[in-house]
């Protein structure tokens, strides 16, 4: 029993906003599309994250993470994912946000003692790979012991608070309203994680209008966020 | 499609095959300038779409420094599946230096069609290739009946076998039809555009495209780098064809520039 307890404290540790993962610089395209009305209230941003854990997370990034969980250990595995990963980011400040996010969080494991993170970082470091975020959180969290069902919830609650806290600094939504969202979108994450992820050779999404935002983002002048 | 230099470095058509429905029209000369001897073929079909069970494949192998530019006379319909999805495959071949141009006109999703698309380019470090990829959704008794599925697997890798590009998109007639912010939103028409061009500069190519995209009416346009920094992808939704196809002719014709040195002519259609 203690050990679950132990695991679970672990879980809510890691996957808390408060955990330093940089993650708190990045709107992932929200703020261009604020900029232009296309999203100017709840109904706007839930449908926002909705389309990004249907259209993106659930069919690509997860299916990253999870076979990076089980290729943990395995370096030629981690470095095509990562490559898979950045050749399906194609709009600049998505990709470079997902690199950032993966070395931070690298950053942090590393200064906690955490196992296989300063390797990793050093793999990064060379060249060898990009650190996308779903590679390294996956390969980290394995190596912690986390189950690939866990990192998905982790994962899936981070982009989530991470988006709705994005949505109340861009004065779109109260911290009310994105406790009624993040409430509203639980079931839509539990659906998406029933699923078997996708292979990521077959990894594919669709969130055209967030592309093009963030595209936009890379020379808008009043910007409050990385994305 | 095999598609050579004769002694005089015009691009000529080397090898063809086809059998129905399509038809390859005789290559045409349409360009002046750097371009002059670029080989532009109309690819058409004799039937009237692509139809349930369809599969439909292309081959084109475009050899060193060959110009090509390929393109279709008019969108394509897909048609209702009734018995399962119709099919196509398009594998691009460009071999060191060569530049091709695919610019089909765009797919239209008749209600309950099913697409399987695959467009799959191998492409030399020296090569450059310029790629349109589209679609749009009608209901030609004037209702909201939407199409079943579009499934299309566009992607981009060197002769080693890594990837450069790969955008795989699933996407159900429901979701369109629901319209969801981050989505397609309320837009009707969606174009992807992809420009590698190694030995342009893309820092120019990319402001050049902004500038070009500035005046560009009922669409939404985002222009970026490309994962290596050898090329830009823009993506398109629009509220037409019409602004569609505006904005893809806009990033053709700034990237040509680019890569050429010289505009291309426009294709008659």
């Amino acid at each position: 029993m203690t050990d679950r307890y132990l695991s679970d404290l672990a879980m809510l540790q890691h996957g808390d906003s408060a955990f330093p993962s940089g993650a708190v610089s990045f709107s992932w395209g929200l703020e261009a599309l604020v900029n232009r009305n296309s999203v100017n209230d709840a109904r706007g941003v839930e449908d926002f994250l909705r389309a990004q854990l249907e259209g993106r997370w659930a069919s690509i990034d997860r299916s990253i993470l999870v076979h990076a969980h089980a290729a943990w250990d395995n370096l030629n595995r981690l470095v095509t994912l990562d490559g898979l990963m950045d050749s399906q980011s194609l709009a600049t400040e998505l990709r470079m946000g997902s690199r950032r996010i993966g070395r931070a969080f690298l950053s942090v494991h590393i200064r906690l003692g955490t196992l296989g993170a300063a390797a990793l970082n050093e793999n990064v470091a060379n060249g060898m790979l990009y650190g996308h975020a779903p590679v390294v959180q996956g390969a980290i969290w394995r190596e912690m012991g986390f189950t690939a069902e866990q990192a998905q919830l982790m994962a899936a609650h981070g982009l989530c608070s991470s988006l709705l806290g994005a949505a109340v600094r861009l004065s779109v939504i109260g911290h009310f309203d994105a406790q009624v969202i993040r409430t509203e979108i639980t079931s839509c994450i539990a659906e998406i994680i029933t699923t078997p992820p996708c292979k990521p050779e077959e990894a594919h999404g669709f969130t055209p209008q967030i592309e093009i935002a963030s595209m936009l983002h890379e020379t808008d002048q009043s910007r409050l966020f990385v994305n | 499609m095999e598609f050579a230099c004769d002694p005089y470095q015009r691009t000529f058509l080397r090898k063809q095959f086809s059998s129905y429905p399509f038809h390859i029209c005789r290559p045409l000369y349409m360009d002046d300038g750097p371009s002059q001897d670029m080989a532009t073929v109309y690819i058409q079909s004799s039937s009237g779409g692509l139809y349930t069970e369809d599969e439909l494949i292309t081959e084109v192998t475009a050899r060193p420094k060959t110009l090509v530019h390929l393109t279709t006379q008019a969108s394509t319909i897909v048609h209702g599946a009734s018995r399962g999805p119709s099919c196509q495959s398009t594998d691009l071949k460009v071999e060191e230096g060569a530049f091709l141009e695919f610019t089909p006109e765009p797919v239209i999703l008749f209600p309950n069609a099913q697409l399987k698309s695959k467009l799959r380019l191998e492409i030399a470090e020296s090569a450059s290739a310029i790629i349109f990829d589209s679609f749009l959704a009608h209901d030609y008794a004037g209702g909201s009946d939407v199409f079943e599925m579009y499934e299309n697997d566009l992607s981009a890798f060197r002769p080693n076998g890594v990837p450069m590009i790969i955008d795989r998109v699933k996407f159900s007639g429901k979701d369109f039809a629901t319209g969801l912010t981050g989505k397609m939103s309320a837009y009707a028409c969606h174009g992807n555009f992809f420009a590698i061009a190694p030995e342009a500069d893309i820092e120019k190519l990319i402001n050049d495209c902004r500038r070009g995209l500035e005046d560009t009416r009922d669409s939404l346009v985002g222009v970026s780098v490309l994962p290596d920094g050898r090329g830009i992808s823009a993506r398109i939704l629009s509220r037409n064809a019409i602004g569609l196809r505006a904005a893809l002719i806009r990033l053709w014709e700034v990237s040509r520039l680019a890569i050429t040195g010289s505009p291309p002519n426009p294709r008659k259609k």
